[in-house]
């Protein structure tokens, strides 16, 4: 079978799947007040209309500089905080308004892996109940059971039956994060939301937690959502990645085509700007000017058009929109727009 | 060492440990580095956290707190004087004129209550004899030398209404304000964004050119080292296991924690199915292993000699050193075994 032939069948087995979390134009907008009244005086558009589909299975990898809006979409699509407008679509079923008992009982479906392995840890609780919580939190069983399951868990993800009776100060970054994600799959879930879950350790250990994240999704059967703003870790991670600037969402497209030909000048940007650990491999690197604008108060038309090397004058007035240029390939950019 | 190499080197180093009293322990974070730096060049330190690479840099600084910390042994010989028997004082003369140190965090690095502009000349007031308006107007200079955007205007703002990447830029104005000869750079881009961070890896490239300063780039990012290093020092658990040019390093590299490490970073260029790990974790200061090879129970091709001899840093082929026992060279001398003097 030729290669072409392969990717296509892979194509046709991706569309085939289910989907399992449907985005449509999500907003998050946070109030900026001022004075003794607490007026309105505008929005950070944190998340401003993005869309999204996960198929079952798969791991969508979203991407972007700090401030760009990723944690907070992750956030919104597990309900942490209230979408401003759009919808959030789980498994057919809108969950964006939903709350108290159905809320609670969607919930056990979707679980996160948080950054900081060790800000999301209990200090004062042992290991093994960490990672129990969320089983007692929906079901009833004896403590035996529970014991034994998370002792399971423990194995699973490369620790001790030991590490039971321990504390989170007990263990090393990379050990914690493994705690956190035992405690994310207590309940078996079908999606799991991980924010950045390695920059916050070292080369050796980040390879450690990215294989096992990868064996676990084999094993379970997981969606992965997997926010991080290194580009390498979000290639060799996903499936598909959309790249976000300023709460908008860019580029959307298959983890090769955006490493081999990034369409948005953003993206070409970032993809250049990851210094290559290839000392031979000299590339031409486009250097953007400036930082990222404050999303209280973003440009108007494209909200790249202030750093974008190749803005037009009509960048400042026209806001693309995210559009399929080529097959599976979305990007929002007024140089595609004729085309 | 002959005196002529002192004269060519901007820095060296033998010989040096430092530690910290833990519990009335001296335990060292830093044990035999041995390094020099040629004018103009820019030499990688590189390793995992723990490694020892930041406790290196400031004990060349000498910026370690004393009442817990101690040079136990070894020079740092820097224009020829050994920096480790200075005094604060005399120290407080060379800092900030003849070496100056770039911090990793520019959030905190920079004093919320000062001006950018009275910051940057606290440096030209000590060391010279500016007067206000020439200190203001160099002040300025720098900042534009630095990229950064209506200097004249930023000069009189405070950190807090600056980017990360434009106090980065401002640290840099301050270090460079001297012209030092060395320029210890401590993790600078770790806390900025990619394209933030290639923004000042080229600036420091274009100032180190412009200056002829030699830099000393600590990291942990192997990118970074590839694009900036002409010399890469690999780090781990306190010692050096290897020092090489940076392509011969990422091309061939010899020990197999380097080896390792290059091998378990995710590729733009490839895909791979699994990454390459490395099992455990670096050993704590206090739980280091006394005798062999303090990589030992972490490498994949540890053998029995390991855990039973220490090796020592040793040339492996041209320009290029290695510590491990896979090559003959670097066992010790049967005459001069070092039995851990340190943890005397």
């Amino acid at each position: 079978m030729s290669q072409h032939t392969v990717t296509v069948n892979l194509e046709r087995e991706r569309q085939n799947k289910e989907t399992l979390l449907e985005i449509k134009n999500l907003k998050k907008y946070y109030p900026v007040t001022a004075g003794f009244f607490k007026r309105k005086i505008g929005d950070i558009k944190a998340v401003d209309d993005i869309s999204l589909t996960l198929k079952k299975g798969e791991t969508f990898g979203l991407v972007g500089e700090s401030g760009c809006g990723k944690s907070t979409a992750g956030r919104t699509i597990l309900r942490l905080t209230d979408a401003t407008e759009g919808q959030i679509i789980f498994d057919g079923r809108d969950i964006t308004n939903l709350s108290g008992e159905k809320l609670r009982d969607i919930r056990k479906n979707f679980q996160m892996v948080f950054q900081d392995p060790y800000a999301s840890l209990n200090s004062k609780m042992m290991v093994g109940h960490i990672i129990d919580e969320p089983i007692r939190n929906y079901t009833k069983q004896s403590h035996k059971q529970l014991e034994a399951e998370v002792k399971e868990l423990l194995n699973r993800v490369g620790l001790r039956e030991e590490d039971y009776y321990k504390y989170p100060h007990e263990f090393s970054g990379g050990q914690r994060q493994r705690i956190g994600i035992a405690r994310a799959l207590a309940l078996n879930p079908k999606l799991i939301v991980a924010d950045e879950p390695v920059s916050a350790l070292d080369v050796s250990i980040q390879s450690q937690v990215l294989n096992l994240l990868q064996e676990l999704q084999d094993e379970f059967d997981l969606t992965y959502l997997f926010i991080a703003h290194d580009l390498s870790v979000v290639k060799h991670m996903s499936d598909r990645i959309g790249v976000m600037y300023l709460g908008r969402m860019v580029e959307v497209s298959d983890k090769e085509d955006i490493y081999k030909e990034p369409l948005h000048p953003y993206t070409q940007a970032l993809t250049s700007a990851i210094p290559d650990p290839n000392p031979l491999n000299k590339k031409e690197r486009i250097i953007l000017e400036g930082d990222v604008p404050s999303p209280q108060n973003p440009p108007s038309g494209c909200v790249f058009h202030t750093r974008c090397p190749m803005a037009m004058p009509k960048c400042k007035e026209v806001v693309p929109q995210l559009k399929e240029v080529r097959p599976n390939r979305q990007v929002a950019c007024l140089l595609y727009d004729e085309k | 060492m002959p005196q002529e190499q002192h004269d060519q080197n901007v820095l060296d180093i033998n010989n040096l440990h430092t530690g910290f009293l833990i519990d009335g322990e001296l335990h060292h974070a830093v044990v035999d580095v041995n390094l020099s730096v040629k004018p103009k060049e820019v030499v990688c330190v590189v390793g995992e956290s723990g490694c020892g690479k930041s406790v290196m840099s400031l004990s060349i600084m000498n910026l370690l707190p004393k009442i817990n910390s101690k040079i136990s042994k070894g020079e740092i010989i820097f224009n020829g004087e050994d920096l480790t028997q200075k005094t604060d004082e005399e120290m407080n003369k060379v800092r900030g004129k003849d070496i100056s140190m770039i911090f990793q965090e520019p959030m905190t690095a920079l004093n919320p209550v000062f001006t950018v502009g009275s910051q940057l000349q606290e440096v030209l007031f000590n060391h010279t004899d500016m007067s206000k308006q020439e200190a203001r107007e160099r002040g300025i200079d720098l900042l534009k030398q630095v990229g950064i955007p209506r200097p004249e205007k930023i000069i009189d703002e405070y950190p807090h209404q600056l980017s990360g990447g434009m106090r980065q830029r401002i640290m840099i104005a301050i270090s460079i304000a001297l012209n030092p000869k060395l320029l210890i750079a401590d993790e600078p881009t770790t806390a900025l964004d990619v394209t933030v961070q290639a923004q000042i890896l080229e600036l420091m490239k274009a100032i180190q050119e412009k200056e002829d300063m030699a830099i000393m780039l600590i990291t942990h990012d192997l990118g970074v080292v590839a694009e900036m290093a002409d010399k890469v020092i690999v780090m781990y658990a306190g010692k050096i296991v290897e020092t090489a040019n940076v392509v011969d390093l990422f091309t061939e590299p010899k020990h197999p924690y380097t080896k390792s490490m290059i091998s378990s970073i995710p590729r733009m260029d490839e895909q791979k199915n699994k990454l390459n790990t490395i099992d455990g974790i670096v050993p704590s200061l206090k739980n280091m292993p006394h005798v062999g090879c303090r990589f030992a129970d972490r490498c994949p091709k540890a053998f029995d000699d390991c855990t039973k001899i220490t090796p020592q840093l040793a040339k492996v082929s041209d320009d290029h050193e290695a510590r491990c026992l896979l090559y003959d060279a670097c066992y010790p001398d049967t005459s001069s075994i070092e039995k851990e003097e340190v943890n005397q």
